[in-house]
């Protein structure tokens, strides 16, 4: 009996905790989300001012090696040498350096077939194209590390095999740096690549945030990510930082807090849109999505000195505090997701075992009795006023990306406020079990 | 070409200010909502008195009059519904009890006087089969909330039984947990030797542990003469 008595207590004080443990989250998310919000209010003329298209007029155009780091890519490399020639930016004032990294298919015959057609095509024939190939397979970061070491050009940049990129893109991101001489790196918009099918019309959604969101931790000194597609670094930061490191698979991270640890400006470009191919299974989004989380997790790890370091302003009091509790937010909401909807659904079931499935009478004498005092205000405040914000700040995203949110079905909007956190939230916790699996190995 | 560093504090504190008013409004908001619900819950609780008060003065007339079938069948239709009643409010205030964080003392004592509703009909229902006879299985239910993880498994059965037999059927469930506050409960627990939980009486007979879906058919059908009531 006393035993029975004791496992009673510790369920119903679980339950507490995780009451808890979702205000706790529910007040901090909130908190978030309020703060993007006030200062969006506080930039808005300012945030919109910066959206008109000015074109930009360079006088002298800068030097720019634009690296293609490629591992068996014959299907793709065509393509993006295609969308790099006809960049518009002076042909003469940009190179595009392949770096092939022991490519076992074609990759080596389909660039050097593309150079000599290259140069027989008038149009494209100042643009100067080189492929270096290397003896020992360095990966991705070892090809961008190739590709500066072979170049005396005053800018930098690399695209991904799987990512196309607008045409004027380069030029506006150069005129970024003319401008602004402290600019060290300008990062472009990210956006999925007409999308198809849910997996990836989830991410379009996603993609829309967060890259508002990267604009304006722009502006408070806080961008964490230089995404790997099309990025415009300053050579001789670049000079200064070092080379890339691909230890933890995630080179366009690690260069983007090196850079925050230098106390370098980095800023989006607004008008620089690329288009990336998402994944689009399951499978492969899990995939993908555990690689950065795993880097994104380890980075802070490599970098802790900058959290809530007063040195590091908003980026180390306010940005790195939210993503780490953002990987804490997973795991509540997967507690919250059991003790909420998983429980209640057993428990259903289990009662419909007890009575042994005769649901007709269940559904004959089914009456509602409900009143308005039976509505559970506290979680309706709770969700309603986070969910409202999140909505609104979506919005302001789409109008500020100069995309519309509803192009490919608003069907897809509700279940990505509760399907699609769910999913993250499971390969967060996927990504973080498996780092810990993975040292306890090493041990 | 370094950064000026800021922290902007200032946003931080009115973005902490508005996320607590919000999270304050919630709160009161609940809070509100929660006394409304001890007053609604009080309400019944003093119109399950008053139908009692009725059902008593009925069941008086009923002892001296000589046309017994006529107020028979008045009686038995309201005390139904009183019991109905009864039943249902009592599921809502356990789950608004549930959702309360404040006032768990109010809800103990509107629950207690639940507990004496619940016993009072119980002895009434018995002196009614008495005086009028009439075909329904009276069951009283014994169970805890905080020492017996089983009972619900009871609580979903007896209820199905309910929705089944509807007014045929007459459950009257008594928490022992209130039994150190109310000693009524220590009497019927005695009375019928109640040691182990759940247990449910039928019949002035006692059986202990969950009693499932066949054995509990059977147990009710036993009470009834015409065995077409039965549903099987």
């Amino acid at each position: 009996m006393k035993k029975l008595m004791c496992g009673c207590i510790l369920v119903k004080m679980n339950i507490t905790i995780v009451q808890g443990a979702v205000w706790f989250a529910y007040f901090v998310s909130l908190f978030f989300l309020i703060y993007w919000l006030l200062f969006f209010i506080e930039k808005k003329n300012f945030l919109k001012i910066e959206l008109i298209k000015k074109r930009a007029k360079l006088e002298n155009f800068p030097t720019v090696t634009i690296s293609v780091p490629a591992y068996n890519e014959e299907k793709n490399i065509l393509k993006t040498l295609r969308s790099l020639v006809e960049l518009d930016y002076p042909r003469d004032r940009f190179e595009i350096v392949v770096v092939n990294d022991c490519s076992t298919d074609a990759t080596r015959k389909i660039v050097n077939k593309f150079i000599r057609d290259n140069k027989k095509q008038k149009k494209y024939a100042n643009v100067n194209i080189r492929l270096i190939n290397h003896k020992v397979n360095k990966g991705k970061a070892g090809g961008l590390n190739t590709a500066i070491e072979n170049s005396d050009a005053e800018f930098f940049s690399c695209i991904d095999a799987d990512s196309a990129i607008d045409k004027d893109a380069l030029l506006y991101m150069i005129n970024d740096m003319v401008k602004d001489r402290d600019l060290a790196i300008v990062t472009p918009v990210m956006k999925v690549d007409s999308p198809k099918n849910w997996i990836q019309k989830f991410q379009r959604i996603e993609y829309m945030s967060s890259m508002f969101v990267a604009r304006l931790m722009g502006h408070i000194d806080s961008i964490y990510v230089a995404p790997g597609p099309f990025s415009v670094y300053r050579m001789s930061a670049l000079k200064k930082l070092g080379k890339f490191d691909g230890r933890r698979n995630i080179e366009d991270q690690e260069i983007a807090w090196r850079a925050q640890k230098h106390h370098l400006k980095m800023r989006q470009c607004v008008h620089a849109y690329v288009y990336t191919i998402a994944p689009d299974t399951m499978k492969g989004f899990t995939r993908q999505r555990t690689r950065w989380y795993r880097g994104a997790i380890m980075t802070i790890y490599d970098y802790k000195e900058l959290a809530f370091n007063k040195k590091y302003g908003d980026f180390g009091m306010f940005q790195i505090p939210l993503m780490i509790f953002s990987y804490v937010l997973s795991f509540i909401a997967l507690i919250a997701i059991g003790y909420y909807l998983i429980k209640p659904i057993y428990q259903y079931i289990y009662n419909l075992f007890l009575i042994k499935f005769d649901i007709l009478t269940q559904l004959k004498n089914m009456h509602f009795n409900f009143s308005i005092l039976d509505i559970e205000v506290m979680q309706i405040v709770m969700i309603y006023s986070a969910l409202f914000i999140a909505v609104l700040m979506l919005y302001f995203a789409s109008r500020h990306t100069n995309d519309r949110v509803r192009k490919y079905g608003s069907i897809y909007i509700i279940p990505y406020f509760f399907l699609y956190y769910i999913m993250v939230s499971i390969i967060v916790i996927k990504s973080i079990v498996e780092i810990i699996f993975r040292k306890k190995q090493k041990w | 070409m370094k950064v000026k560093r800021d922290f902007n504090r200032t946003r931080i504190i009115v973005a902490f200010t508005i996320t607590f008013l919000v999270f304050t409004l919630g709160l009161t908001l609940g809070m509100l909502l929660d006394t409304q619900r001890i007053q609604w819950s009080e309400r019944e609780s003093k119109q399950q008195k008053a139908d009692y008060d009725s059902l008593q003065w009925q069941y008086l007339f009923l002892t001296s009059s000589e046309n017994k079938e006529e107020t028979c069948i008045l009686l038995k239709a309201a005390f139904d519904k009183s019991v109905t009643d009864l039943g249902e409010s009592l599921d809502k205030i356990q789950s608004y009890r549930e959702q309360s964080q404040i006032n768990e003392q109010d809800y103990a004592l509107i629950e207690r006087a639940y507990i004496i509703d619940n016993l009072r009909y119980w002895l009434l229902a018995r002196q009614y089969k008495e005086e009028c006879g009439g075909e329904y299985a009276v069951i009283l239910y014994f169970f805890s909330e905080k020492t017996c993880s089983i009972c619900p498994d009871q609580g979903v059965i007896l209820t199905h039984f309910k929705k089944l037999y509807d007014e045929k059927l007459l459950v009257f469930p008594i928490n022992t947990d209130l039994e150190d506050q109310e000693s009524s409960v220590k009497i019927l627990r005695a009375r019928y030797n109640v040691t182990e939980l759940p247990s449910i009486v039928v019949s002035n007979r006692k059986y202990s542990g969950v009693v499932g879906m066949d054995s509990l058919s059977e147990i009710i059908c036993n009470n009834f003469n015409d065995k077409n009531i039965c549903v099987r």
